[in-house]
């Protein structure tokens, strides 16, 4: 684990082969992510998806074994040419699974600075949610 | 005394000053170089510059009769971590994920 890595884990009511669906199929993506242009269930594929904004993420799935685990690797124009990479992975449990998420290779802070001038239309969603978690943290 | 996390964020709230940020990213700028990248009155310009100096994002020094505006890098820590941005972005959409999961879950 890196300065650089994130990492967070849910649990959901739901059947492993159901979660994969929300994250590989376009139509059950679109509900809580963005709608890609293609299923994300083959390694190799390449897609596009585009923000509520219009920004556009492109990346490519590097490994997909349903319904355990889906690694992608995306960058965000924006972001300059950085990539970073999103490994999902489902474990079943008692009532349900387990859903982790690391997310690696973000970059230093400085190189974020793009893309949060180019962030204008997500801003103030953006910047509410910040400060709400800073005053969580001022708070704790 | 303004909660000073809450200044950063005002002070980038407008895409006026956001624009200034580009710009003195690049290099220092006089009051009077950067009123030129403007369509306004050197006071509003001066204006943008308080607000942004309250929010701790720039320093504005006086050096004889000119006032060096320059970017205080410190100021746009808590703005510019990515991890604070993935980490609400991921928040915000492992919730969206759970609710829709569990929407029409019978």
């Amino acid at each position: 684990m890196t300065a650089n890595t994130l990492e967070k884990s849910i649990f959901l009511k739901a059947e492993p082969e159901k979660v994969w669906a929300y994250l590989t199929d376009p139509d059950c993506l679109a509900e809580w992510f963005h709608r890609p242009d293609h299923a994300l269930d083959n390694a190799g594929q390449h897609f596009k998806m585009c923000s509520d904004g219009g920004t556009a993420i492109i990346g490519e799935v590097l490994k997909a074994e349903a319904p355990t685990d889906l690694e992608y690797r995306f960058h965000v124009p924006p972001m300059g040419e950085q990539i970073s990479t999103v490994k999902w992975r489902i474990d079943p449990v008692a009532g349900g699974c387990k859903l982790s998420l690391l997310h690696e290779g973000l970059p230093e802070s400085a190189t974020a600075f793009p893309l949060i001038l180019a962030l204008d239309k997500g801003w103030d969603a953006h910047f509410t949610a910040m400060r709400d978690a800073f005053h969580q943290n001022l708070a704790a | 005394m303004p909660d000073p996390v809450q200044s950063s964020f005002r002070a980038l709230a407008d895409p006026t000053r956001r624009e200034i940020i580009a710009i003195l990213s690049k290099e220092q700028q006089t009051i009077a170089q950067l009123t030129g990248h403007f369509d306004m009155t050197r006071a509003a310009v001066k204006k943008h510059l308080t607000v942004l100096s309250d929010g701790g994002l720039i320093t504005m020094e006086q050096q004889g009769r000119e006032c060096i505006n320059r970017l205080s890098p410190g100021g746009m820590k808590p703005v510019l971590d990515w991890l604070s941005y993935f980490d609400q972005f991921w928040n915000t959409r492992l919730e969206n994920l759970k609710e829709a999961i569990e929407r029409n879950d019978t």
